[in-house]
């Protein structure tokens, strides 16, 4: 009785490994960024301000769909330096700030391992809209613009289980953020972001 | 499940956005406030003017003034001191307006007010200076309808013309060098020698030899 009990349990547990079908999976990252292109030469610092939430519905096993919501904030001073338009001079103090927040319908691909270990792989692509406010700040002036632009969003990353049973652990993805937006001299908003955070399992 | 999901994103969003961003408006000092503006390096040769001339007072652009518009204050004095001091040390001569001076100056401290008006309507508006109703041991309050508030902006800036007497042909005068300073405490008497420095060391062609 007590080895049936045993097997009964570890075979409902080992389910979970194997079947996300009819299960959302919620997962709550920081996210650190960096510019790279044009946007990377406007503002060359890496920013741990950052973070995303996302939510994907698993169709089976294999697919998901969801929502995806990030937040960025990019920052960098630099010192005073003399700026020459034609026959003017500015001398000041320059601070480049944008904040970005990607809002996206996303579609993922999961279990490229196809075996039942704590680590599951994971492809994604996220499309939608990213709300971009740029900052360009002479000494205490500043001017600024605010758009929405398309943005498309691959990545990678694995989801590691707690343990092989478990529907928690930890989420590990790399996405890049394209928007083909232009503000001054930056052309487009390019960023690669390293996403680390929690993940759990419900059912609907 | 589904409200709570629904309500997790919302929280998480405001969480994030409430603390992530740095402002760089609080990561200036009064120094690295400050902006200066000049033109007059389009091709015209200072050395071709020897004389100068400076007012005794300063005047006043304000949309808060009186019926005075000129300044003879501490801080205008100052600033005409300092101007007219470097002048001289770039080689020109301070005269008399009498004496047909080649340049004359003119120094305007701008100094307009304005007043705005925010609508607090609950605890999401991002208005400084008010704390949710929590904060004041009310938790779960609201705010009465449509609370304003009134707050005044101001801008502040000197600027400091150069006026060619020497050529004025066409009943016209000419301003052949201008220089514009912004920022914070650009009208604390202490800093004047330093922004009136910054100006004269971004413009080397502004001398006589």
């Amino acid at each position: 009785m007590k080895r049936m009990t045993i097997i009964s349990f570890l075979l409902i547990c080992g389910l979970f490994a194997t079947a996300q079908q009819g299960m959302t999976k919620i997962t709550v990252s920081h996210a650190t960024s960096v510019g790279i292109g044009s946007f990377g030469d406007f503002i060359g610092k890496a920013s741990p301000r950052g973070f995303s939430a996302d939510l994907q519905y698993f169709i089976n096993d294999k697919v998901s769909a969801g929502l995806n919501i990030g937040y960025a904030d990019f920052y960098e001073k630099f010192g005073r330096q003399l700026y020459n338009f034609g026959g003017e001079d500015v001398s000041a103090v320059k601070t480049h700030s944008v904040q970005t927040i990607p809002i996206l319908a996303k579609v993922g691909y999961n279990k490229l391992r196809g075996d039942n270990s704590i680590f599951q792989p994971y492809a994604a692509l996220g499309i939608g809209m990213n709300v971009i406010m740029y900052e360009e700040w002479w000494g205490s002036l500043v001017d600024q613009q605010n758009k929405w632009a398309f943005v498309a969003a691959p990545e990678i990353g694995t989801r590691i289980a707690f343990n092989k049973y478990s529907a928690k652990g930890i989420d590990i993805a790399l996405r890049y953020h394209y928007s083909p937006v232009k503000i001054y001299d930056v052309r487009n908003v390019q960023t690669i972001s390293l996403n680390v955070g929690f993940f759990w399992f419900g059912r609907n | 499940m589904k409200v709570s999901v629904i309500t997790f994103f919302v929280a998480s969003m405001l969480l994030g956005l409430g603390a992530c961003r740095k402002d760089p408006a609080r990561n200036l000092t009064v120094s690295e406030s400050w902006v200066f503006i000049t033109s007059g390096a389009n091709g015209i040769n200072f050395s071709n003017y020897k004389t100068f001339t400076i007012p005794d007072s300063v005047v006043l652009i304000s949309n808060q003034r009186g019926s005075n518009n000129y300044e003879t204050n501490q801080l205008a004095q100052t600033i005409i001191k300092e101007v007219g001091d470097k002048m001289t040390a770039r080689g020109f001569t301070k005269v008399t307006k009498s004496a047909n001076p080649d340049l004359g100056i003119s120094i305007s401290r701008i100094s307009n007010t304005y007043t705005n008006v925010a609508a607090f309507n609950g605890w999401w508006d991002p208005t400084w200076g008010y704390w949710d109703p929590g904060f004041w041991g009310y938790p779960g309050f609201g705010w009465a309808p449509t609370q304003f508030v009134f707050y005044n902006t101001t801008e502040s800036a000197w600027a400091i013309d150069l006026i060619d007497l020497k050529n004025t042909s066409g009943n016209s005068l000419r301003i052949i060098w201008s220089g514009n300073i912004r920022g914070e405490g650009i009208f604390d008497s202490r800093n004047i020698t330093q922004l009136v420095g910054a100006l004269f060391e971004q413009s080397p062609y502004l001398a006589t030899n």
